[in-house]
């Protein structure tokens, strides 16, 4: 090889050709933007989430139970212990002004200096160090937006009315979403006895935070205790066990952007194959005169690979300087969501590894047209005739195809470290691309076939363009179908969670829930929903539990045996149980017999699972386990497993006990009802408050307003991302556009030579747009309310209903977008001069 | 004289599905260094196909070409390529004149592919001697024909080929332009001693040559010597 002509070509050549290739990079350039910047993300929260590890905690160390415990059971903790903490969690009613307005707040009492590390940030300062000592409550600020109140304001939780002290703006560690349900108030610890919220069978959550400095010591003392604290009924966290988790959650998230981010540069760098395709039949004729002058294949190979790395590597660092900028912006989007708060930074790796992913993925692109110049005859020199490379496909050409999916189905595998994961997402891709490019051929053949049926000649020319040799339609729609695809997808998954969640707009569906009722209040509270003309719906008795023991062996067995494959939390998490004798209207038995009633000396108690539980727990009919109810042994076997339909607003459960056996625990009652509107919900709230309150009320129209906000806020996220995907459909359509630029102002100005008056080039040229325009949001329509149905159906289990109305204006909007190129790039051509046809070679 | 073209029972016949269509068949003839020769005959008689074998742009289905005592058949694709690059030269009816290029960077392609020093001084001497030294750095959709086939010439003889082969080297050309072009093409020839395969439907052109071969439906129908060179 002869790299010094190589080169020289290369740069030669290039200067003319370069600028009219370069616009095509500009297709990857989102993309590797998108990858970089949400990388640098990912980097910065993970560094920030390092960093700032304690602050997550708040301490070194935390166990938390939900029942009351003796501090002496944490013993060899605290014997490590610098400083101490206790905390008691739960959510309840709170009124403000007088009575008038109430909601449901996360009530937490803390007993010294918590948090450790981080601080809660409130206005005034000093409130989080004073309220304790002034007996007052520090307040989330959404609930002094929500109701207009001040600092000096009170708030009554239960029977006792607080002074608000400060309003929180922060609480390190947390992310601002979490206070959109329950917004928190801190209590002192003392006086929440006061309040008489606390009954038997509440559901509070009691924790002890511990600062420790010798973190070596405390593993050791984790490793010694765990057993005998796992079996207390203890949940230990340490700071690093709360880094992972909070990662974890956090990689899903970054991983699922940037799939989409991906998506968009798998695009772009369709749209670079499909350029570079172009490229090289232009370059055809200099191929054959460059092979005949003695250079071989490989050499005149190279001289437009060069040429295309040179690009891609441009493109690569634009989109990666893009990227990193943009980086700025991400943290703002994403602010509710986070944890820490996320600083713009330089992220070295997430940088090259988004230009080593651009350009890789640009170059196997642009090979599988490029390496058809190795197969360039340079008989093409002599025969005027002989236009089109070798139809032969070289062998190299499946060996690239072959990289290409080993590639993409790397990067998923990074991604999302599931090997099934990975192989979904390359398939679906494929599968869509291969969709795409089936309906968008069907469409162009049907264009050939209605064509005839035109009698204006501009409108047939402007249909033929679509089919004719040497053209993009269909790359193109197939470019802006998967961008279309992707938006539709999202807004029909999100309106049918909504229409999901707006049931109680229904009329015979339950809004209301009240719940830890106490036993003795039970009924005076159905008097009293009763006399305010409200239904009864719903009412059932619910006994806290926790599992001891499954099939023989200790949750802490369970937790320990990796093999056994059993989720943690279904030893960790406390079961919300009911019994009774019979089977309601959302639930059927798929397997073994429901038994309703038990007498009471039964040795072992025969209990229905729900089919998802059972299935967690690994165990089938006739399997023994036992579950703990406030320190006494509950042995059961499962007896049945039921088909639970979640989609009915209804007191469902995954453990079922039959009558006989719980009457005598300790519970409380949840109760269910319907309130006409949404005003007479909020008397109603104010009414109940003030006659039990220790009763909580939801409100599910509440409830659904704000699953309304967190959802708009993460759909705008996912929108925003497949919104770059549109984009490089955009691109790579103004490059195409740009790219047969010069064929068109031939036929154009062949055309006007010919006597066709300018308007009539326009025209031609806007409709043939319009027509791509509205082939790639059909096929991306029909597309995506395939997807969008079988994603609802199948994996939400929700119904599902065709959004009309975002459907119609994002393809109103793509249509129009792309008509509008359309006809601006006729404009140039149609001003050019008959004469320059005689100039152009 | 030594043989430097030697063409053996050449055949082409290109296949397109079923049907298979003999273009050349049976063609014999040899070539000695340093003289001249026209290829005529009728448009699709078979003369694009024979200089395509000859020049090694093309493959033979049967019979061989060999070049400098090199054997075509047993070359593979870049090795011809490479045989092309030190023994031939190529003027085409359409110039092929790479527009990406200057007129100097055209001329300096087969030199630079060549490995040759001074590539660039040996192009604008060349330019110099077709009368474009003025030109260099102009495009090829900056020069008329006439002046894109004179850069093309300069190109071919840059590099001192052994063998020149012109398709219809004037066939876009006016007459005036085609006549100097004519008269530059047999002047380079003569200084530089090369052997020349035209290709031309221009009998007066043809004449000027030493040898004129005659094809008809991809045969030899004559083959006359028109001066006896000695
Ligand atoms: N690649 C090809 N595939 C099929 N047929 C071909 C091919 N190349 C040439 N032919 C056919 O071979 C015959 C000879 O072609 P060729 O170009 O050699 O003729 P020619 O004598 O150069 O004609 P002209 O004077 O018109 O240039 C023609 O009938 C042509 O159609
Ligand atoms: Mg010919």
């Amino acid at each position: 090889m002869n790299w010094k002509w190589i080169f020289n070509m290369a740069t030669r050549d290039g200067r003319q050709s370069l600028p009219r290739l370069f616009l095509f990079t500009s297709s990857i350039i989102i993309g590797i933007a998108a990858l970089v910047s949400i990388s640098s993300f990912k980097d910065s929260l993970n560094e920030k989430i390092s960093n700032e590890a304690k602050e997550l905690l708040g301490a070194d160390f935390r166990a938390r139970k939900y029942s009351k415990y003796n501090e002496k059971d944490l013993a060899p903790f605290y014997a490590l212990a610098l400083d101490s903490a206790k905390e008691r969690s739960f959510v309840s009613m709170a009124g403000f002004k007088n009575g008038t307005s109430s909601r449901l707040v996360s009530v937490k009492a803390i007993e010294g200096n918590f948090p450790f590390y981080g601080a809660i940030v409130t206005e005034p300062s000093d409130a989080a160090n004073n309220y304790q000592k002034l007996g007052g409550v520090i307040a989330d600020q959404t609930l002094f937006f929500q109701f207009g109140l001040s600092i000096g304001d009170s708030i009554r939780l239960g029977t006792k009315k607080f002074e608000l002290v400060g309003q929180i703006t922060k609480v390190s560690g947390q992310a601002g979403i979490r206070s959109a349900f329950a917004p928190i108030v801190y209590v002192p610890y003392n006086a929440l006895e006061q309040t008489d919220l606390i009954q038997p069978g509440s559901r509070v959550l009691n924790i002890t935070y511990l600062k420790i400095n010798n973190t070596e010591k405390l593993l050791k003392t984790i490793e010694a205790e765990e057993k005998v604290i796992t079996d207390l009924g203890f949940r230990i966290e340490t700071v690093a066990d709360r880094k992972k988790s909070v990662g974890r959650s956090f990689d899903n998230l970054t991983s699922f952007m940037n799939l989409v981010g991906f998506i968009a540069l798998i695009l772009g760098a369709i749209g670079v194959g499909s350029a570079v395709y172009t490229y090289v039949r232009s370059k055809i004729r200099e191929v054959g005169v460059l092979r005949s002058l003695g250079a071989s294949r490989n050499e005149v190979f190279t001289v437009f690979l060069v040429q295309i790395i040179f690009i891609s590597i441009i493109g690569s660092f634009i989109g990666a300087l893009i990227g990193a900028l943009f980086q700025y912006f991400l943290p703002s989007l994403l602010q509710d969501f986070l944890p820490v708060s996320v600083d713009f930074a330089f992220q070295p790796f997430a940088i090259i590894s988004g230009v080593f992913i651009g350009l890789s993925i640009s170059i196997l692109f642009a090979l599988i047209p490029l390496l058809q110049v190795r197969n360039t005859s340079p008989m093409v020199t002599l025969n005027s005739f002989l236009d089109d490379p070798s139809k032969k496909i070289e062998n190299s050409v499946f060996i690239v195809g072959i990289l290409i999916l080993l590639f993409l189905g790397g990067f998923a595998f990074w991604q999302t470290d599931s090997l099934m994961a990975s192989v979904l997402f390359i398939g679906g891709l494929i599968l869509a691309i291969t969709l795409l490019w089936g309906v968008s051929s069907l469409l162009r053949a049907f264009a050939k076939n209605i064509v005839k049926r035109f009698s204006s000649f501009t409108i047939r020319q402007g249909i033929a363009n679509l089919y004719r040799p040497n053209n993009f339609s269909t790359i193109l729609i197939t470019v802006t179908g998967l961008g279309v695809v992707l938006i539709n997808m999202i807004f029909l998954i999100e309106s049918n969670i909504l229409n999901q969640l707006s049931f109680t707009q229904n009329n015979e569906q339950p809004n209301t829930i009240l719940f830890d009722i106490q036993p003795e209040q039970i009924n005076a509270v159905q008097v009293f929903v009763k006399e305010k003309g409200y239904p009864v719906l719903q009412q059932v008795p619910i006994v806290a539990m926790r599992l001891h023991s499954l099939k023989g062996q200790s949750g802490f067995e369970i937790k320990q045996d990796s093999t056994l494959n059993i989720p943690s939390h279904v030893v960790d998490r406390e079961y919300r149980v009911t019994y009774r004798d019979t089977l309601i209207n959302s639930e059927k038995i798929i397997d073994g017999i429901w038994v309703g009633e038990v007498s009471s000396i039964t040795a072992i108690i025969p209990v229905s699972l729900s089919e998802n539980q059972a299935k967690n727990m690994k165990v089938e009919i006739g399997d023994v386990f036992s579950f703990n109810v406030s320190g006494s042994l509950l042995n059961c076997t499962l007896a049945s497993i039921r088909e639970v339909d979640y989609t009915k607003i209804q007191t469902n459960f995954t453990v079922l006990f039959p009558n006989g056996v719980l009457e005598s625990a300790p519970q409380n009652y949840v109760l269910i009802s319907r309130v006409n509107s949404r005003e007479e919900s909020a008397v109603f709230q104010n009414q109940m408050v003030n006659q039990f309150p220790n009763i909580s009320v939801i409100d599910l129209d509440q409830v659904l307003k704000t699953a309304n906000d967190v959802l708009g806020k993460i759909s705008f996220v996912i929108s925003f991302l497949a919104m770059l995907c549109l984009i490089t459909g955009f691109l790579v359509l103004i490059s195409a556009i740009n790219n047969t630029k010069y064929e068109r102002v031939n036929e154009g100005v062949l055309l006007k030579t010919l006597g066709a008056v300018r308007s009539k080039i326009v025209v031609i040229n806007t409709v043939e747009y319009f027509l791509i325009g509205l082939f790639a949001v059909l096929a991306g329509a029909i597309i995506s309310v395939g997807c969008a149905w079988a994603i609802s159906v199948f994996a939400l289990k929700i119904h599902f209903t065709i959004a009309f109305l975002p459907l119609l204006s994002i393809s109103s909007l793509v249509i129009l977008m792309i008509t509008l190129f359309g006809y601006f790039n006729a404009l140039p051509i149609s001003k050019k001069p008959s004469l320059s046809i005689l100039r152009v070679s | 004289m030594k043989e430097i073209i030697k063409v053996e029972n050449l055949g082409r016949t290109y296949s397109s599905g079923s049907k298979s269509l003999e273009v050349l068949k049976n063609v014999n003839f040899s070539v000695e260094k340093g003289t001249s020769i026209s290829i005529v005959g009728s448009s699709g008689s078979g003369k694009t196909t024979l200089l395509g074998l000859c020049a090694g742009l093309d493959i033979s289905t049967h019979g061989d070409v060999i070049i400098a005592g090199q054997s075509l058949k047993s070359l593979d694709e870049d090795q011809r390529a490479s045989l092309r690059n030190k023994y031939v030269g190529f003027v085409f009816q359409n110039f092929q004149l790479i527009p990406t290029l200057t007129a100097m960077e055209n001329v300096m392609v087969p030199l630079e592919l060549n490995r040759k020093p001074n590539a660039s001084k040996i192009a604008s001497e060349y330019l110099e001697k077709v009368g474009l030294g003025d030109r260099q750095t102009h495009y090829p959709k900056q020069l008329s024909g006439g002046e894109q086939q004179r850069v093309s010439l300069a190109r071919a003889f840059a590099n001192k080929p052994e063998i020149l082969f012109a398709d219809e080297p004037t066939g876009n050309l006016d007459d005036e332009t085609s006549d100097k072009i004519e008269a530059l093409l047999f002047e380079l020839n003569q200084k530089e001693g090369t052997t020349l395969v035209l290709v031309t439907h221009d009998l007066s052109l043809a004449e000027k040559t030493d040898r004129i071969i005659t094809l008809k439906k991809g045969e030899i129908f004559s083959d006359s010597q028109l001066k006896v060179v000695s």
